[in-house]
């Protein structure tokens, strides 16, 4: 079993090996490497798949009950100061190695049928395998600075991906934004495991939560400060996850090509917030003002993102607000000290997003066919309509997925987000009640883009039902890419490899939630084992009545949220136009995405280019001003040109170093 | 001898270079002078070889006495503070004359300037004796006015002016600082053994302090004394831009740690906090200033300023660690730097603009240098601090370094690397997204034996990226006995009050 342990650094070495021989490939030998498209995708998938299957075995390893497993290195010496690599393979890391790899497997199976006609299909296999092991690095670190490392790295690896069609205005302001938006993030974590290093003098995660609660014991720390420093880590999560203030840039990112937004922006990358989470929990339980604080933004980020996304026409737009919504859940579980409850969701939410990204991404294909390749016109949603025709899996995949996500007993999001809603009641009602309104409102945005886009007749590029102004309608020009020439009637069902991963992934989406019901709750029990991850005991004998009061209210009002949906946009009862006309401001407010990307630009990106005019101003003014004036630089400058242009270079060199000369000698001997 | 030759080989290639009577091909020239600088590179890594890391003392020392009466003796010594920069120097200088065009006039005289620079900052770092580290300090200065004055861009004379202008007033400054250590504190003599300033009264130690922070200040160069650098920058041609920012600008904070902690280890102690201030200003003032630049030359300069702030961050704390992040930061920068100047240079080279505003798509496979482009993000993300490249492990040991003693001034630092992103970015953003224009469609292709030097140093970049101890190594010894001497100087020093306290 041991020698299953001291390999386990392979599954993202592989992926890396497969990203650097692509990528030298790419770079010494471009014009081959490019054209030997499929035989570098299959290079790379293979060695996904033994790291898929590496993966497997350390689960079942870990299901077995074995024990967890640390290896570590010194990767860095300054006299006492060490910086250690290495992995850790526990239960909460088997688990996340398993979601990540197969994940990304099946976005890469999918990406070959997407990405069949890109000319930059090789370089974008490269990225996802860089990715893949970024991630993987991620969730084995067995340290802070080892998370940060590749925290950074999969940062990077996201601007890559988002800006991969970098001829697009879009991407590439896309890109930058998300870049930067995370260093935001990445600026607060890295000063707060520094801040906690300085405290504790460590940066294991275990370690850090002992001696904190030492020092609080002890008086000699704060907890104001403790708590200051906390959430100053937790500001990374808050970027990498999209939380509010700090979620502006997700939406942005889908950009990227869509397979990009189902494993980096759904189901891992902005999940690894989260994950950072659970892995602070030693540290977080002594701090129950840094876990309010977390608790709040999660609720909040929730509420927000669900609001947002009632008004978007964009489908990628629609489903990554309400990514940030389901992410906000995760964060609010983690902040009620509900760990179990949030990576289950964590989980759920990585298949069934998964499969609604890249249901997206089926149904843009085949809108591309009637449309063209514009994604201002692709992917809006009032074009749609009637897909169901002619996507059946796409749509019942998608039907699947969204019913997921509702809530609708017995697919997975039902069990998940119940247990976060569980843990919220206990904890606090208020919390509870923000939970379970953004439940309605997931379920009224979700069937809206599930009618608007596969039920009805098909629109095509007439007028559409949705709550729109028609100046709305103004599609950037820019943004053709290949030629517009095939344009067909209808759209298509897509290539077998863009739908079985689709059918594969709505296995999980429907049956994964009862590995985790109230009655027999085994992804806890998994989780509470002997990992370091404590989460609250085994429900031997379940509270029917609590059980019922919190499923039923959160039925009830997915139903309402499914009803109303139904009534707008499949029965055409109320005009959704005229709704919105009604509750203007309520819908303008949601549909400027409570203007903070506005607000953000003009205090922030205009701010900045403020200060940094006015340090121009100052340095020509006045520092380079004063130097000027002395009128030293005219006079020289006129003899140094003399000079030169007598080109008596060599005696004027001469003459100066003479003149060194002479004055160390002259001084020297005064 | 070992070291000696580091500093007369060149020497006597450039002179005999210059005074050779025949007539001598440009391309035997550059061979010529590739070899000696090649050969220069070997020789210093077989005095790495033969110096023990364990030891933070002066290694392989040359003394002869010189002019006595003046207390300047020839004096050569090799730590772990120089030697790290002695071999950037060396392999620097192999990269530039490797990627100098050979230039339409003047040849030889090309050449021999390149070695001559080469010459004076091994000497520089070498020496053992403040007069002769100021002699070699000069020594370096007047090639480099030249290359600027007779090779560079269009306004290259008022560029090459008021580089001499600043630096021989930085040289001056030295002059006098050196003066004073030596007359009052070395009884004339100006070599580092024989110095003794610690037992100065505490206030002529902070004003000769200060006067030697002004004078590197003006070379490192710290705002605001910095405005030479980029009209510097913009008109020298690449590779001197390269030598510039990879090895001169380390002349001052070399200084800074040479001199002035080690010598004056209590006044530092006083005025740490206030170098702190003046590294936060310097960061955020030239990532600021490189924000809105459209020439990406001098953006690549201001980011200069920006993270030679963070190598005088590391400085003033003095702690064991960040002092080792310091000298690693200057190593690290050294090569980010080269190679950011290097890719901008084959921009150049190519589309015949540096202006943002002209320059579109260069990323793209078709008619445009996609490669150039790929190893850009690279040197972008390596200058931003991502980790698995050199930038983010210098950078975290300074900051690691600085926190307990100075947390507000090391997180404003922090805000310096948030902000080198935006640049970087918006750089990237601006010339190599996007489509190519009609004027940039076909460009000529780089050929394989352009990306020499920005693949030696890409490689260096990830390869200490990833084993940062290679680096590392050489310096820690060195950079710990300096913190504990320079802590226990000041705890001595402590009961010596100022006189404004009396």
């Amino acid at each position: 079993m041991d020698s299953l342990y001291q390999y386990a650094w392979l599954v993202p070495a592989l992926p890396l090996a497969g990203a650097a021989l692509v990528g030298t490939g790419l770079i010494a030998f471009n014009s081959w490497t490019n054209r030997l498209r499929q035989v570098n995708a299959a290079l790379i998938m293979s060695l996904l798949g033994v790291a898929l299957g590496y993966s497997l075995a350390l689960f079942w390893s870990q299901v077995q009950g074995h024990e967890a497993f640390h290896w570590q290195f010194t990767w860095a010496v300054a006299g006492s100061f060490h910086l250690e690599m290495g992995y850790v393979i526990d239960r909460l890391t088997s688990l996340m190695l398993v979601i990540v790899t197969s994940v990304a497997l099946l976005v890469m199976l999918y990406s070959d049928g997407y990405m069949a006609h890109d000319p930059s299909y090789v370089r974008f296999f490269t990225y996802l395998s860089l990715f893949s092991f970024s991630m993987l690095g991620l969730v084995m670190s067995p340290n802070l600075v080892q998370i940060y490392v590749f925290w950074e790295l999969v940062g990077m690896c996201s601007y890559l991906l988002i800006g991969f069609w970098y001829d697009r205005v879009a991407a590439r302001e896309a890109c930058q934004k998300a870049f930067v938006v995370n260093r935001v993030g990445d600026f607060g974590l890295l000063l707060g495991m520094l801040g906690l290093f300085w405290c504790t003098g460590s940066f294991e995660f275990g370690v850090i939560g002992e001696r904190l609660e030492d020092l609080m014991a002890a008086g000699s720390l704060g907890t104001g400060l403790a708590t200051l420093l906390v959430v100053l880590v937790f500001l990374g999560p808050v970027a990498k996850s999209a939380q509010f203030p700090l979620h502006v840039w997700l939406p942005d990112a889908m950009e990227g090509p869509t397979p990009i937004s189902a494993l980096i922006h759904a189901a891992t990358m902005v999940a690894a917030g989260v994950f950072l989470l659970a892995r602070l929990e030693p540290i977080l339980e002594h701090l129950p003002g840094a876990m309010t604080v977390v608790a709040w933004t999660g609720a909040f980020t929730a509420f927000l993102g669900a609001s947002i996304a009632i008004t978007q026409n964009d489908i990628k737009k629609g489903l990554a607000y309400s990514t940030i919504s389901q992410l906000g859940y995760m964060v609010m579980a983690m902040g009620l000290g509900a760990y179990g409850a949030g990576l289950f969701h964590l989980m759920t939410h990585a298949f069934f997003k998964a499969m609604l990204f890249l249901g997206s991404g089926s149904v843009i294909h085949g809108m591309e066919a009637v449309v063209g390749h514009n994604p201002a016109l692709a992917q809006d949603m009032r074009y749609m309509g009637g897909l169901r025709k002619y996507m059946p899996v796409t749509a019942t995949t998608f039907l699947i997925g969204t019913l997921a996500i509702c809530g609708v007993p017995p697919l997975a999001g039902f069990w998940s987000k119940d247990e976060i809603l569980g843990a919220a009641l206990g904890a606090n009602p208020v919390l509870w009640s923000v939970g379970w309104l953004t439940a309605g409102i997931t379920a009224f945005y979700m069937f809206r883009m599930y009618f608007m886009t596969f039920e009805g007749e098909f629109r095509g590029l007439s007028f559409g039902p949705g709550a729109m102004r028609v100046g709305e309608l103004s599609a950037e020009e820019e943004g053709h890419r290949g030629p517009a020439g095939h344009h067909a009637a209808h759209p298509h069902e897509s290539p077998w490899t863009m739908v079985t991963p689709l059918v594969i992934l709505a296995v999980p989406s429907v049956l994964i939630g009862l590995l985790g019901t109230p009655f027999a709750n085994y992804f806890e029990a998994f989780l509470e084992g002997h990992g370091p991850l404590r989460v609250e005991p085994f429900a031997a004998e379940v509270d029917w009545q609590e059980f019922g009061v919190t499923a039923g209210s959160s039925v009830a009002i997915a139903t309402l949220g499914i009803l109303v949906a139904l009534l707008i946009y499949r029965l055409h009862r109320v005009d959704p136009a005229q709704l919105a006309l009604k509750l203007k401001p309520l819908y303008e407010f949601s549909l400027n995405k409570w203007y903070l990307d506005d607000l953000y630009e003009r205090v922030f990106a205009q701010g900045c280019r403020q200060l940094a005019r006015q340090a121009l101003e100052m340095d020509y003014r006045i520092i380079d001003g004063v130097v000027n004036l002395t009128g030293l630089a005219t006079l020289l400058t006129g003899e140094g040109l003399k000079y030169i242009e007598n080109g008596r270079v060599q005696t004027y060199a001469l003459v100066i170093l003479l003149a060194v000369l002479s004055l160390v000698l002259a001084s020297g001997l005064a | 001898m070992m070291l000696s030759v580091l500093i007369f080989v060149p020497l006597v290639v450039a002179a005999g270079l210059s005074l050779w009577p025949g007539r001598l091909e440009a391309q035997q020239v550059k061979r010529g002078v590739g070899i000696t600088t090649l050969g220069l590179l070997l020789w210093t890594a077989l005095a790495a070889g033969r110096v023990d890391v364990l030891s933070p003392d002066g290694q392989l020392l040359e003394t002869l006495p010189w002019l006595s009466t003046l207390g300047l003796s020839y004096q050569l010594g090799l730590d772990g503070l120089s030697l790290p920069l002695v071999a950037l120097n060396s392999l620097l200088t192999v990269l530039v004359v490797y990627s100098s065009p050979i230039p339409p006039t003047r040849p030889r005289l090309y050449y021999s300037l390149l070695l001559l620079i080469q010459a004076g900052v091994a000497g520089a770092f070498l020496a053992q004796n403040l007069l002769l580290f100021f002699l070699f300090y000069e020594l370096e200065l007047i090639p480099l006015y030249l290359l600027i004055a007779i090779w560079g861009g269009e306004r290259r004379s008022y560029a090459a002016t008021k580089f001499l202008i600043y630096t021989a007033l930085s040289g001056l400054l030295l002059l006098v600082a050196f003066f004073g250590m030596a007359i009052l504190g070395g009884g004339g003599s100006f070599s580092l053994m024989d110095l003794d300033t610690q037992h100065l009264p505490l206030v002529t130690q902070v004003i000769l302090l200060v006067i030697l922070l002004v004078a590197l200040g003006i070379k490192i160069p710290l705002v605001p004394f910095h405005t030479w650098l980029p009209d510097a920058h913009v008109e020298a041609s690449t590779p001197v831009s390269m030598l510039l920012a990879g090895i001169l600008l380390k002349l001052g904070t070399y200084g800074l740690l040479r001199f002035g902690l080690a010598l004056l280890p209590a006044a530092w102690q006083v005025l740490a906090p206030g170098l702190a201030i003046w590294a936060v200003v310097s960061v955020l003032y030239g990532s600021l200033m490189a924000i809105l630049q459209q020439d990406m030359k001098r953006i690549v300069a201001y980011s200069s300023i920006g993270h030679m702030g963070y190598v005088l961050l590391g400085a003033a704390a003095a702690t064991p660690l960040s002092l080792l992040g310091a000298i690693c930061q200057m190593v690290s920068h050294g090569l980010i730097s080269a190679l950011l100047f290097h890719l901008v240079g084959l921009v150049y080279r190519k589309t015949g603009t540096r202006n943002l505003n002209e320059l579109q798509g260069l990323l793209l496979p078709d008619g445009g240098l996609p490669l150039v482009g790929t190893l850009m993000i690279l040197a972008v993300m390596a200058s931003s601090g991502i980790p698995g490249m050199v930038g983010f492990i210098t950078e975290f040991l300074i900051f690691r370094g600085s926190f307990p003693g100075f947390p507000l001034a090391t997180l404003a630092c922090m805000i310096g690397t948030g902000l080198t992103s935006v640049y970087f970015l918006l750089l990237v953003n601006r010339a190599f997204f996007g489509r190519l224009t009609a004027r940039l469609a076909n460009l000529p292709s780089v050929s394989p034996w352009e990306y020499g030097p920005a693949g030696v140093l890409a490689l260096l970049v990830v390869v200490l990226g990833i084993q940062p101890s290679w680096l590392s190594r050489w310096s820690e010894a060195t950079t710990t006995a300096l913190s504990h001497a320079a802590a226990t100087a000041s705890i001595l020093s402590a009961h010596v009050s100022l006189p404004w306290h009396l």
